[in-house]
C-alpha cells in the first residue's frame, strides 16, 4: 500500500478495528490520482490513474465532492463482499476508504432477518385475530336478531294458546 | 461519448419487494424466500430509451425502514429520482411510504419518483383500495402495480422513471 498522509493514517487508526481493504484518492474533478489495497476483493479491475472514478466505481456517481466526513455503512458492491465507505475531503479532492464489513454484516443479518421476520407474523397473527374478532361481531348480531325472532313466534304461540284455551 | 448516469434508490418499508424488483428488472429472477436487506445493495443496468438514446441505471436498493435515518439520508445523496415501493397486501406499508416520502422531498428537494404498488400477484389479499389509489393520482403522483414475481410492470417502471430524471 503507497503511504497515506498523516491525517488519513490517523483516521484509519482511529477505526481500527475495521480492515482497510482499498482506499482510493481522488482529485477535485473526480479523477483517480492513486489507490492502494486490494479492490479486486470487491470485483473491481483495472483501476488506471487518470479516470474518472465513477467509471469503476459506480456508487460514487453523484457522491463528489464532499465538504463533511460522509460514512455508507454495509454498502455491497456484490455478493460475497461487504463494506463501510468512509468518504473524507481533502484541499484538492477527497479519499475514499473501504473497510471490510463482511463478518459484521452477517451478523446483522442474521439479527435483522429475525426481527422482521418476527414483525411479519406479528402483523399476521394482528390480522387473524381483527378478522376473528369481525366474525365473532357479526356472529354475535346474527344470534341477536336469532334471539329476537323466537321471542316474537313465542309470544305469538303463547297469545294464540290463551285465545284457544281461555 | 460518456454514458449517461443516474443513481436511483428503492425506497420503502421492509419486505415490500425493493430487492425482487431490482432482482426481476437486472437480472431477471425471483425467490420466494425473504432475506432481509442490510444496508445497501449496488447494481447498474443499462436501459435503451424509446428515444434511442442508452442511460445507465445505478440502483442503490436500500434496506427496508419506515423512516429516514441519519444512514439512510447518506445514501440518498446525489440520487437522481427514486422507487418508492409499498407491499399492496400490507396497508401500514403505504403510510410508512407516504411519509417516506414526504421525508425524501424535505432531503433531496423535488426529485422525481414513481410509487410502485408491490405484489400484484395477490391482489386479492390488497389492503389498499381504489379510492386511495385515486386520491396519490390526483396530486400527480405516478402510480404502478408490480409484481417482482410475474415481472408485471417491472422493466415499465424504470423506463418511466428513467423518462421522468431525464425530463427534469
Amino acid at each position: 500500500m503507497a503511504k497515506l498522509p498523516k491525517n488519513i493514517d490517523k483516521y484509519i487508526c482511529s477505526i481500527k478495528p475495521e480492515i482497510v481493504m482499498a482506499y482510493l484518492h481522488i482529485d477535485e474533478y473526480g479523477n483517480l490520482i492513486n489507490w492502494g489495497g486490494q479492490p479486486h476483493k470487491l470485483g473491481i479491475e483495472d483501476l488506471r490513474v487518470g479516470q474518472a472514478i465513477t467509471e469503476n466505481f459506480n456508487f460514487l456517481e453523484g457522491m463528489l465532492p464532499v465538504s463533511d466526513i460522509l460514512v455508507l455503512r454495509f454498502l455491497s458492491l456484490c455478493e460475497e463482499h461487504c463494506a463501510h465507505v468512509h468518504v473524507i475531503p481533502e484541499i484538492h479532492g477527497s479519499y475514499v476508504l473501504l473497510f471490510d464489513a463482511r463478518s459484521e454484516y452477517d451478523h446483522q443479518q442474521q439479527m435483522q432477518q429475525q426481527i422482521n421476520e418476527l414483525k411479519l407474523l406479528n402483523y399476521q397473527k394482528n390480522q387473524l385475530l381483527q378478522a376473528l374478532d369481525n366474525q365473532q361481531n357479526q356472529l354475535k348480531q346474527s344470534c341477536k336478531q336469532k334471539v329476537g325472532i323466537i321471542t316474537r313466534i313465542i309470544q305469538y304461540l303463547a297469545c294464540i294458546c290463551r285465545k284457544t284455551f281461555y | 461519448m460518456a454514458i449517461l448516469q443516474k443513481k436511483i434508490c428503492m425506497i420503502g418499508d421492509f419486505s415490500v419487494g425493493k430487492t425482487s424488483l431490482v432482482g426481476r428488472f437486472v437480472r431477471q429472477t425471483f425467490s420466494d424466500k425473504y432475506m432481509t436487506t442490510v444496508g445497501v445493495k449496488i447494481d447498474t443496468k443499462m436501459v435503451k430509451l424509446p428515444d434511442g438514446n442508452d442511460i445507465k441505471l445505478i440502483l442503490w436498493d436500500i434496506a427496508g425502514n419506515d423512516a429516514i435515518t441519519t444512514v439512510t439520508a447518506s445514501y440518498l445523496r446525489g440520487a437522481a429520482g427514486f422507487l418508492l415501493v409499498v407491499d399492496g397486501t400490507r396497508r401500514p406499508t403505504w403510510d410508512s411510504g407516504l411519509n417516506l416520502r414526504d421525508s425524501v422531498a424535505k432531503l433531496l428537494g423535488k426529485k422525481p419518483f414513481v410509487m410502485l404498488l408491490n405484489k400484484a400477484d395477490l391482489r386479492e389479499q390488497w389492503e389498499i383500495d381504489e379510492q386511495m389509489i385515486e386520491e396519490q393520482t390526483q396530486q400527480g403522483w405516478k402510480l404502478l402495480a408490480t409484481s417482482a414475481k410475474t415481472g408485471m410492470n417491472v422493466e415499465e417502471a424504470f423506463l418511466e422513471l428513467s423518462m421522468k430524471m431525464l425530463e427534469t
